[in-house]
């Protein structure tokens, strides 16, 4: 056996070892993986069905290539969904492997085309894509279209019309499994080995490429135009029938929409972190290599794919320049992720790679790196290239473990199973806080999700006005993000949007001040949250049908096609027998090459510990005051408590566990719920060299509201090392030991019968009543809100919304929204709430041009009305609600100037974790204006909490219309119907002297 | 393209073999359809004479069509009077049935038949709403019953109803309605006592389950309030407690737990505005201290000021006795600062410094605080609660 077939299997073995054993480790953690197994769930579970109900209110599926999808629904049936896909994860390696052995041979002797497969298995861009990314539809593609590139080659070369076929059928594979490899590898990968192939034919005739002329080439291509046109036709033929659901789709269902963006073209010299994931990473060790890879490809008989390399490479450093935006132009610079064009790069780049390795082994290089630095630097050296590029592709392989891309693993099947039981799955399901573990969970049941995780499928206006792939993760997407989540919170019904389960904490402020309701905890610790008074779906869903003929093609063709290639490719046996194709020495005789190849290694070199050794300065958190403190919020930000202790004086602490029993002792936005956003350092005064006071400004991003703090912080020198002095814990204690408190608990059977059928009748308990004291319709700056307040007078507690609807002087609608924060949801008897609601843009057209990027809740996505409302409707829906409610505090405040101060005192037995505090200001005993704010920290039982909150300009307030008995609605009846039981003295004006009203809410977590 | 191109040409070929389809001959002769009775009681079986003078021998398709259903019932004609029985599902729908005799593909004769519904059976559907009305006549609620047969026909129109209450008051009422329109209804008001109103409906061979409307209580006229214990100095930190008197509305009937009450008072320059609600027909609240001393004017208010309490006045002393300090070289000590019976003021509270114009702020820990002195002391105060005292 000849040496390049010996290193060729053995990197067959190793790859599919090596891989097969890695992915199951990075499974869970990597970033499609659970998308594609979502999909492949789809075909398993309706083999012909286009239509997929699940996500973003039902998308098709002929939005994206089937084969994979299909492949691992099949092989699901046997071994399952991870094991379907992982065993495809395996035969894609070994095909990879495969395919850039055969194309290396096209480009380099078989020796080195040995040792590119063997590199194959530990390249840097490969071991990413597949271990970090998941991509495997696009893996699956690449490693067929490497293998079709031979057949194609052999082709021209050889006229062996067999090999076309085998070609063609392998490009219909590809097509199947990720058609932007077919087109883009025509251009990169196809058009370069059909350019050498009749490069090849010329030397051939001519004897040697020095005699090839420009004019010989072009006779020859002349020649072989037909073939050309061949190739050309038929991959366009199979590329358009074996997908032509997707084409179909893609012209007939146009949907617009602003792009995701995606690090990929970020600038990586700006933004160094997505430098390393999308340019450093990928090419790995190559780096170290570029100048000869370059040399190597621009060879003369290599120059076609010398082109292609450079400019995959030019696409791949994204918007680093401005050239690839001028290449591929703003649409699709925007669009594409051209990540994919670093890994073509580094593909391209193998055989040449592995050509240098076999010069520095046995090679040219070899002899003069002897001949310099002696044979053992040499052997040194070999070690050193072998150890590095499997050391570089173990750390890549793990990075997922090495840095968290997603959360814990969430087991799937108790959400499942409650959506599954008790008619749950007749509402729509959002999660939050999982990461690409939504699809898997999407995958575990039958029940439809508002939210999704794939992009192109996105259909809801609310989806694809923005830049919002999904809403699980929308506490990283700014204001689009969060403001999109917002407007799904607020308007559920819209979207039957019933459930939500939540992983992250950040989100609870927010659904509990929007009124949801936390249900339960699952056995998975997953929070489950559910909204009242939402209707059901329908029975009967809308969905885009395409033509059953093209359900059939979706359904056959692409494993049709598969089993073609594979049978042809075993009928007609292994190109491994062909006659070696006759491809360049590399060897130069020129010094100056080789000092350009040292001086580049050598300026990597320097570069590589240039970075980590500004990595470990930047690590070392004492080094100075900034750096000190930035560790110290990070670390507070991520609950790191143990680290930020460590940056305390020790002379100041009383010991770690007074610190973190300090820091546990109180709950609140920024304690549990808040990301930190950004900090501003001061210094303000140095009382000596070794004593500073610097004020921090930290800016919180919270669900509910942006928060900006300030610290003054007082550092000290010991030694070389800086520390923060600790602040003083509160010192006040409360005024006693133990507490007596009698509570009201509340207690809704249910179904009190135990049926999964629907709930009779004398079960559903009515509508709680709520009279609607006033309401009014203002204009502020331009923008129009309803304030008004309400009572609770049954005798029941309710939860309330308020949905309001927009009219203008014709009486037609204009806009309408639901109340969201401004407004105590859940009520005792008697008790009364002052409402606002802003009308938010939902198709957010308007505003989508201006998006900030930060997040300004409710205030950025507030819609200017192109005509002037003058009436309004508003309906109050209620329901009773046995929700436990926390109602032990008091306010104590004062007026100061513009501003109010104020204390919140808990006088209960439970910390209230967000203190709400809702301000209702009166002119002339009539409500003018409604706010809303939260206290960023808690307040622990029997203690209290200072507040100031600035009164609002009544004078830019204008009252449009006041509301009357037939548009204030509740539960779709005018109030008038409800007035009857109230006293006379309900209706008699009251006189508030002060202007305006504090009402108290708090989301508090129970203990007891 | 060709495997798109041979499936079209599959789907057409299946498309163009659809079976051929026979259509029926009309028949000259004619005919008549005979109900026996006017009307049959559902559930009976009747038979339908059909008259075929012309001796037509051949088949032919009965059609009955009642409210609710179509039937087609094929037969075979041979003889000049011809019975069709029909029972069992032809004849439960109850109301006027149309039997439609269809010969040769047309309508040859036409004849009705009143069903009447059959004795009403258990459970008697009812409907009851709202479940929860004021006490006082203030609101009624309604009963309906849609009595129903065997065969789920609605009650036969003139059949009775009975309608039995139990009110709070412990008074029964009985009503006895016929059924029109296919149900029958009654009001129920709420009187003069709150509770359950039980209502029972039965006829004489079935039975409904129990309705219950719950009738509850109107607001309270007035609110009475209660200091209970206090602690008279302003010291921010104890609570004092008030409660209401027994909450009841104007017929005596406890108001229902969870009823929220809010306290005010105004102490000083503050407004202060505490939650409770009602356990057992109280409401009782605790009420920090105010932090300097003052007189606080407190009542107690429902649904925002519809039913007000009296108000009680509460007279909370300083709680500060003595603040020493001392100076030394760059610090000046406070304390101990002393409380009313000359304990330590309580841990936590605020201390202000004021020198050349600039405040500074300290917590108490064991009456001490410590400020340092960066200035010279010019127009120097040190503020603790209401009691300020002058650094020379």
């Amino acid at each position: 056996m000849k040496r390049s077939q010996q290193f060729y299997l053995a990197a067959l073995l190793f790859g599919v070892l090596f891989h097969g054993t890695v992915v199951s480790f990075t499974l869970g953690n990597t970033y499609d993986a659970y998308v594609h197994m979502f999909f492949a769930e789809h075909y398993a579970s309706g083999w012909f069905e286009t239509w997929n109900y699940k996500w973003y209110t039902g998308f098709t599926m002929t939005s994206y290539p089937p084969l994979v999808h299909q492949i691992i629904a099949l092989l699901s049936k046997v071994i399952g969904l991870k094991g379907g896909f992982i065993l495809w994860a395996m035969v894609i390696s070994g095909l990879f492997i495969r395919g850039v052995f055969h194309f290396s041979r096209l480009w380099v002797d078989d020796n080195s085309a040995g040792i590119a497969a063997l590199l194959a298995v530990v390249s840097s861009s490969f071991v990413e894509a597949l271990h970090v990314f998941w991509q495997l539809p696009s893996l699956t593609g690449i490693a067929l279209l490497l293998n079709a590139c031979p057949e194609l080659y052999r082709w021209i070369k050889e006229d062996n019309r067999v090999r076309f076929f085998k070609g063609i059928a392998i490009l219909g594979v590809v097509t199947a499994a990720h058609h932007v490899t077919t087109i883009f590898g025509m251009v990169f990968f196809i058009a370069p080995v059909l350019g050498v192939a009749v490069l090849d034919r010329c030397i051939a005739e001519k004897g040697g490429i020095d005699k090839v002329r420009i004019s010989d080439f072009i006779k020859e291509v002349w020649s072989l135009f037909p073939k050309a046109i061949q190739i050309g036709l038929s991959i366009i033929a199979i590329t358009a029938v074996v997908i032509f659901p997707y084409w179909y789709w893609s012209k007939t269902d146009p949907i617009a929409q602003v792009s995701i963006p995606h690090g990929s073209r970020a600038n990586f010299l700006e933004r160094t972190d997505l430098g390393m994931v999308f340019f450093v990473i990928p090419w790995g060790m190559m780096l170290f290599f570029l100048p000869g890879l370059f040399y190597r490809m621009f060879k003369k008989r290599n120059l076609f794919l010398g082109l292609s390399f450079a400019l995959a490479f030019l696409l791949g450093t994204g918007g680093t320049t401005p050239i690839p935006k001028m290449l591929l132009g703003e649409t699709a610079f925007n669009i594409l992720t051209l990540d994919r064009f670093t890994f073509w790069a580094t593909v391209m780049a193998i055989p040449f790679m592995a050509s240098m390795i076999d010069s520095v082994y046995s090679g040219q290089i070899k002899d003069r790196l002897i001949a310099k630095v002696g044979a053992g630097t040499h052997k040194a050296l070999m070690v050193f290239i072998a150890v590095a590029l499997i050391v570089v592709s173990g750390l890549i392989s793990n990075l997922t473990s090495l840095r968290l891309l997603q959360p814990d693993a969430i087991d799937p099947e108790p959400i499942a199973n409650f959506m599954d039981r008790d008619s749950h799955d007749e509402w729509r399901y959002l999660t939050l806080g999982f990461g690409d573990q939504l699809a898997w969970v999407a995958a575990h049941t039958d029940a439809l999700s508002v939210d999704g995780n794939y992009h192109s499928a996105r259909r809801l206006p609310e989806f694809t006005t923005r830049a919002v792939e999904r809403l699980e993760n929308s506490k990283y997407l700014g204001m689009e993000g969060l403001g999109a989540l917002h407007q799904f919170l607020a308007v559920p019904e819209k979207y039957h949007l019933k459930y939500i389960f939540n992983n992250d904490k950040f989100y609870e402020p927010l659904l509990y001040f929007y009124g949801w309701t936390r249900l339960t905890r699952l056995e998975n610790n997953i929070d489950v949250w559910e909204r009242k008074d939402v209707l059901p779906l329908p029975s009967i869903l809308p969905k885009k049908d395409i033509p059953s003929i093209q359900k059939w093609m979706w359904g056959i063709l692409p494993l049709l096609l598969l089993l073609l290639a594979f049978l042809l490719n075993v009928y007609y046996g292994r190109s491994s027998r062909d006659l070696p194709v006759i491809t360049p020495t590399y060897n130069s005789s020129s010094r100056f090459r080789y000092w350009i190849y040292f001086f580049w290694a050598l300026c990597m070199s320097v570069l590589m510990i240039f970075s980590i050794w500004k990595t470990v300065n930047k690590r070392d958190e004492h080094r100075n005051p900034e750096q000190l403190l930035q560790a110290y919020f990070h670390n507070i930000d991520f609950k790191y408590f143990e680290k930020a202790y460590n940056l305390l004086d020790p002379e100041s602490t009383e010991g770690l566990d007074q610190y973190i029993l300090e820091l546990s002792l109180e709950d609140g936005l920024l304690a549990s719920y808040a990301k930190l956003e950004n900090i501003n350092i001061i210094n303000l005064r140095d009382i000596s060299d070794t004593r500073k006071i610097y004020q921090v400004d930290a800016q919180w991003l919270t669900a509910v509201k942006a928060y900006d703090t300030t610290h003054s912080m007082e550092l000290i020198k010991k030694g070389s090392k800086w520390y923060i002095v600790k602040e003083d814990f509160e010192k006040k204690i409360p005024a006693d030991q133990f507490l007596r408190l009698a509570e009201v608990d509340f207690f809704n059977q249910g179904r009190r019968k135990a049926t999964t059928e629907t709930t009779i009748r004398e079960d559903i308990l009515d509508r709680p009543e709520i009279y609607i004291d006033e309401a009014h319709l203002v204009e502020r700056d331009g923008l129009y809100s309803i304030i008004g307040y309400l009572s609770n007078i049954d005798n029941d507690p309710a939860f309330v919304t308020i949905d309001a609807v927009l009219y203008d002087k014709e009486g037609k609608e204009i806009t309408s929204y639901s109340v969201s924060d401004h407004i105590i949801h859940n009520l005792l008897p008697k008790e009364g709430t002052p409402f606002r609601i802003d009308f938010e843009d939902i198709l957010w057209q308007q505003t989508k041009a201006k998006f900030p990027d930060k997040f300004i809740p409710g205030v950025d996505a507030r819609v200017v009305l192109d005509r002037e409302p003058v009436e309004f409707v508003i309906n109050v829906r209620t329901m009773v609600t046995a929700e436990r409610m926390y109602k032990f505090y008091g306010v104590e405040h004062s007026k100061n100037g513009k501003d109010i101060e104020g204390t919140i005192i808990n006088y209960g037995n439970q910390e209230i974790a967000i203190p709400q505090v809702l301000m209702a200001q009166y002119s002339d005993n009539k409500l003018n204006w409604v706010s809303t704010n939260f206290l960023f920290r808690g307040i622990r039982p029997q203690r209290s909490k200072d507040f100031e909150i600035a009164l609002v300009a009544l004078d830019d307030i204008h009252v449009v219309s006041t509301g009357k008995d037939a548009n204030l609605l509740v539960n779709s009846v005018s109030r008038k119907i409800n007035a009857t039981s109230l006293p006379a003295d309900y209706f008699k004006p009251r006189n508030n002297k002060d202007g305006y009203q504090l009402y108290i809410n708090g989301l508090v977590n129970f203990k007891n | 393209m060709r495997i798109a191109i041979l499936h079209i040409v599959i789907v057409l070929c299946f498309l163009a073999c659809k079976p051929k389809v026979e259509l029926p001959q009309p028949v000259s002769a004619s005919f008549k359809i005979v109900t026996p009775e006017n009307y049959i009681t559902a559930g009976n079986a009747i038979s339908v004479m059909i008259i075929n003078e012309e001796k037509y021998k051949g088949p032919a398709m009965l059609f009955v069509r009642s409210a609710y259903n179509n039937y087609s019932i094929p037969i075979f004609i041979k003889e000049e009077y011809q019975n069709v029985d029909l029972s069992g599902k032809y004849t439960q729908d109850s109301g006027l049935n149309e039997y439609v005799l269809i010969v040769g593909g047309e309508i040859k004769s036409k004849s009705t038949l009143e069903i009447r519904a059959s004795d009403v059976v258990d459970p008697i559907s009812v409907f009851t709403g709202p479940n929860t009305i004021w006490v006082n006549d203030l609101q009624e609620s309604m009963i309906v019953s849609l009595p129903k047969d065997a065969y789920g026909n609605p009650g036969r129109k003139g059949d009775s109803i009975n309608f039995n209450m139990r009110l709070p008051d412990e008074t029964a009422i009985q009503n006895e309605l016929k059924i029109n329109n296919q149900l029958t209804y009654t009001k129920v008001n709420s009187r003069d006592k709150r509770g359950k109103i039980f209502v029972g409906v039965e006829s004489d061979l079935a039975r409904a389950k129990e309705q219950r409307v719950d009738v509850i209580e109107v607001w309270p006229e007035e609110i009475r309030i209660v200091a209970e214990e206090i602690l008279p100095y302003a010291d921010s930190r104890q609570f004092y407690r008030l409660n209401t008197e027994l909450l009841s509305d104007r017929n005596g009937d406890r108001l229902v737990d969870g009823t929220l009450i809010t306290y005010i008072a105004k102490c000083g320059g503050k407004q202060v505005r505490y939650n409770s609600y009602t356990i057992d027909g109280k409401a009782k609240v605790y009420i920090r201290n105010p932090s300097k001393q003052c007189n606080c004017v407190i009542h107690s208010e429902m649904g925002d000021g519809v039913v007000k309490s009296n108000s009680i006045e509460l007279e909370f002393k300083s709680s500060v006795k003595d603040i020493p300090y001392e100076i030394e070289s760059d610090i000046i000590v406070v304390g101990p600062i002393t409380s009313y019976i000359d304990q330590y003021i309580a841990d936590g509270t605020k201390v202000y410094f004021y020198s050349n114009g600039k405040k500074k702020m300290q917590e108490t820990e064991d009456g001490y605080v410590r400020f340092e002195l960066t200035n010279e002391l010019i127009e120097t105060t040190v503020v603790v609660s209401d009691k300020t005292v002058r650094i020379n």
